[in-house]
């Protein structure tokens, strides 16, 4: 069959599907890759075949008006402000950036862009006849494609946030748009409530909240290209620590959410050895490090985390989910409630902790490692979540349940 | 499980084997791949996490010096000169010292022969694979298998196998430094070789000794997208492709492509010709219905071709097969000469011996695959053949199976 994928403009959210791609091209299926043009290489790169023809919306300016927005709806719990959305520089007001006049600027600009891509995906799907749409949560091209030529789609979630999260948290994954969007292509409302598959990686103690039909896979690490010095294979002397750190944290939450250097700190004064890897930028920023400590660049987490007693990072669902994986404690530092609900709910399974970024400083970071390293019970709690999230099906073993899907059998 | 991949230095002898290691990494296992240096960029750019450890034995030296002894021995048939495997000059044989040249280059190979062995063996003892899977040339895997005691199964890369009676098809790597028996391990020979992955359908299966494993060719040509290209118009569509190594190993008289554009500006077709920059600048005006397109992975561009000219490499012949599409190989060296033969002995297919192929025999051969409704059903009926063999997902399982069973 013709899979298609539909991707929005950010490597972590489809690098979970990836794993999914290689299994339908190892059946024999053909899969294609609809995404922005900015994703082509990060697509080539995992292996599969992209057709950048959607316009993909900035994601660090999306994440700073969800930011802005969260905390002009109170949901911000951090003692400073965020960033302006354009300027990316912290607002000494919140009402400084006016989302109604912005919205009255600009939507002729973002509608414009939006119908372009949705145009375009509507058009490759009419051309290349999918069998299937799989997507993303923020793609709103998958659904509408299949919508537009009548074939199911099943929305990928990328981590422990659900398509149903409730109200309280303010966290909508999937878009909203307002009624009317999609008659240009005679389609009715898409929201989260016309999603009727949710493929969930997570193993069933984080169940991320979905009203959709559940279909379970394994998580299956894809963290973008490259290897890893074979010293990993080593075992360590003392328990290794890794500390890794979201590649744009600093672009979306502001320079006061840099806490590589804390957290390497705060590991280093621990009798363990340190990991860290970074972006090359983000190591540069961390300026040198103590005695000991080594550094990789952008080194995909899977390679490092086997062996490791314990990792730190900034909540991101790749990280998280890698984690898990790994059967390795975590410890997220968060600055936005995505990231936030993803230490909370590994850390209410036993896996992990989780402290709010004005709460980490480098002594709570320190007790917060020194407890996942020290004591059994994250050790035991993770290595439950790796074991239930390996009797998951496989990416491979999906394919079966995916076929059947798009013959109209399930 | 975990799983070790060693390949040797030429994507086209490993890109065959990505699809296994996707499949593999799908099912949830660990996958690997040993490479030489060179090759790293590649690997990581299939989706798979390389390990860039094994001897830097650059396969156009190699193949270039191979070159030199059958000029000696009179087997090189081209009207011009072989390459330096250096330089890649011309080499004047009569004043050429190859004996000298010999010396240098055995305690080359050797040397990055050993490497390779001894860091596939380290790495391996520390990655502890389940099983190692390896290209045809890639002894280094098969090496580390046997001294680990777990299963080594070798890649087919095309219809060229282990046991062939044409030495100049180098179907086995010859262990010069006795490397396998001072492990203990015996000698290195198609014997050895006990379970091939073999990805040719009936009718083009190679000789090899052991158990042979059958999978469907998957086509993965390298990264890259589909082209912009309307559907076919009322003129059949024909593919020219050609790989830029022929000339590095063979001269210059081994870029056909402009012969190929001027045969097929003679016949009522639509050329599509994938290709970098520079060749296109090399080629001069084209006729108006060759249409250029940036490299593209050929699986991507096959489907509504009715038949594609190649220079007989095993990518293009078996992604033309899988595609079901006719094909004609213009073929320099023995590999590419087999792999032409063998297609043609198919019925789906034509070759013609490169330095023969002038543009009047091109287009005889290409008019010849359009208008003979003989050769697109043939190609169909490989394509068939192909589709009904076990997936490489399926392929997965079985190593699964296999790696489960102790090593006698």
């Amino acid at each position: 069959m013709r899979v298609l994928f539909a991707v929005s403009a950010w490597p972590g959210h489809y690098y979970p599907m990836v794993p999914l791609g290689w299994a339908l091209q190892a059946a024999g299926h053909e899969v294609r890759v609809a995404c922005a043009p900015s994703q082509t290489a990060a697509v080539t790169t995992a292996g599969l075949t992209p057709v950048p023809v959607l316009d993909g919306m900035d994601m660090v300016f999306l994440s700073r008006l969800r930011y802005l927005w969260d905390a002009q709806a109170g949901r911000w719990p951090y003692p400073w402000r965020p960033l302006h959305p354009l300027t990316g520089e912290e607002v000494t007001d919140l009402r400084e950036f006016d989302f109604d006049r912005y919205v009255a600027e600009h939507t002729g600009q973002t509608f414009g862009a939006l119908v372009r891509s949705f145009d375009a995906v509507v058009r490759l799907a009419r051309d290349w006849r999918p069998d299937l749409v799989v997507h993303d949560p923020l793609a709103t091209e998958g659904p509408l494609a299949a919508a537009a030529t009548g074939v199911p789609a099943a929305l990928h979630l990328w981590g422990p946030t659900g398509t149903h999260e409730p109200a309280e948290h303010g966290l909508d994954l999937v878009p909203e748009y307002p009624p009317g969007t999609f008659a240009r292509w005679k389609v009715r409302g898409l929201d989260r409530d016309t999603v009727r598959h949710v493929i969930d990686p997570c193993p069933p103690e984080l169940a991320p909240p979905t009203a959709a039909r559940r279909l379970p896979v394994r998580f299956v690490p894809y963290n973008g290209p490259g290897g890893a010095p074979d010293w990993l294979l080593e075992p360590a002397d003392r328990p290794r620590v890794c500390v890794v750190w979201g590649t744009s944290t600093t672009r979306m939450s502001g320079p006061r959410s840099f806490l590589l250097p804390a957290a390497v700190e705060a590991v280093a004064g621990l009798d363990v050895e340190v990991v860290v890897t970074a972006t090359a930028e983000d190591l540069a920023a961390a300026g040198p490090m103590p005695a000991g400590v080594r550094t990789l660049e952008r080194c995909p987490l899977h390679l490092v985390l086997p062996g490791s007693a314990a990792v730190v990072h900034h909540g991101g669902a790749g990280c998280a989910m890698t984690a898990l994986h790994a059967g390795t404690p975590q410890l997220a530092l968060t600055f936005a409630i995505e990231q936030a609900l993803n230490g909370e709910r590994i850390a209410a399974a036993g896996a992990g902790a989780h402290l709010p970024g004005h709460l980490a400083d480098v002594p709570a970071i320190r007790a917060a490692v020194a407890g996942l390293v020290e004591k059994p019970a994250a050790a035991e709690a993770a290595e439950r979540l790796r074991v239930s999230s390996s009797a998951r099906p496989s990416p491979a073993e999906l394919v079966d349940t995916l076929v059947d899907l798009a013959a109209g059998r399930a | 499980m975990r799983v070790l991949c060693t390949v040797s230095g030429w994507p086209a002898h490993w890109f065959p084997m990505v699809p296994v290691g996707w499949a593999l990494r799908a099912a949830g296992h660990e996958v690997r791949v040993a490479c030489p240096p060179d090759q790293a960029a590649a690997v990581a750019a299939a989706g798979l996490v390389p390990v860039p450890v094994l001897g830097a034995l650059d396969m156009t030296f190699l193949l270039r010096y191979a070159n030199l002894w059958a000029a000696r021995a009179g087997t090189w048939p081209y009207p011009w000169a072989p390459l330096h495997p250096l330089t890649g000059e011309a080499v004047d044989l009569a004043s050429f010292d190859l004996d000298a040249f010999a010396d240098t280059a055995k305690r080359r190979i050797a040397t990055e022969t050993e490497a390779g062995f001894a860091a596939a063996l380290g790495y391996a003892r520390r990655f502890r694979p389940d099983l190692v899977l390896h290209d045809r040339l890639s002894a280094d895997g098969l090496l580390a298998a046997r001294v680990l005691g777990v299963p080594a199964v070798a890649h087919l890369w095309g219809p060229v196998g282990t046991d062939e009676s044409d030495g100049e098809l180098y179907p086995l790597p010859v262990d010069h430094t006795r490397a396998f028996p001072r492990h203990g391990v015996g000698d290195l020979n198609a014997d050895a070789l006990r379970h091939v992955v073999d990805p040719c359908p009936p009718g083009l299966r190679p000789p090899i000794r052991g158990t042979r494993l059958d999978v469907r060719y998957q086509p993965y040509n390298g990264p890259g997208r589909p082209a912009e290209l309307p559907p076919p118009g009322d003129r059949p569509r024909v593919c020219v492709v050609w790989s830029n190594s022929m000339s590095r190993m063979y001269g210059a008289g081994a870029y056909l492509v402009p012969s190929v554009v001027r045969a097929l500006a003679e016949l009522d077709v639509e050329v599509v010709l994938p290709a970098h920059p520079d060749d296109v600048a090399r080629l001069g005006e084209l006729p108006e219905r060759v249409r250029v397109l940036p490299a593209t992975p050929l699986h991507l561009l096959l489907p509504g071709c009715a038949a594609v000219v190649h220079h007989g490499g095993a990518g293009c012949a078996m992604t033309a097969l899988a595609a079901g599409v006719p094909q004609l190989a213009l073929t320099f060296g023995a590999e590419q000469r087999a792999i032409g033969r063998r297609v043609t002995a198919t019925g789906a297919g034509l070759d013609v011996a490169g330095h023969l192929a002038d543009a009047a025999r091109i287009r005889d051969a290409v008019r010849e695959l359009l208008d003979d409704p003989r050769y697109p059903a043939a190609a169909a009926e490989l394509a068939d053949r192909n589709a009904a063999r076990p997936t490489v997902a399926a392929l997965a399982t079985t190593l699964r199976e296999l790696a489960a069973v102790p090593v006698a």
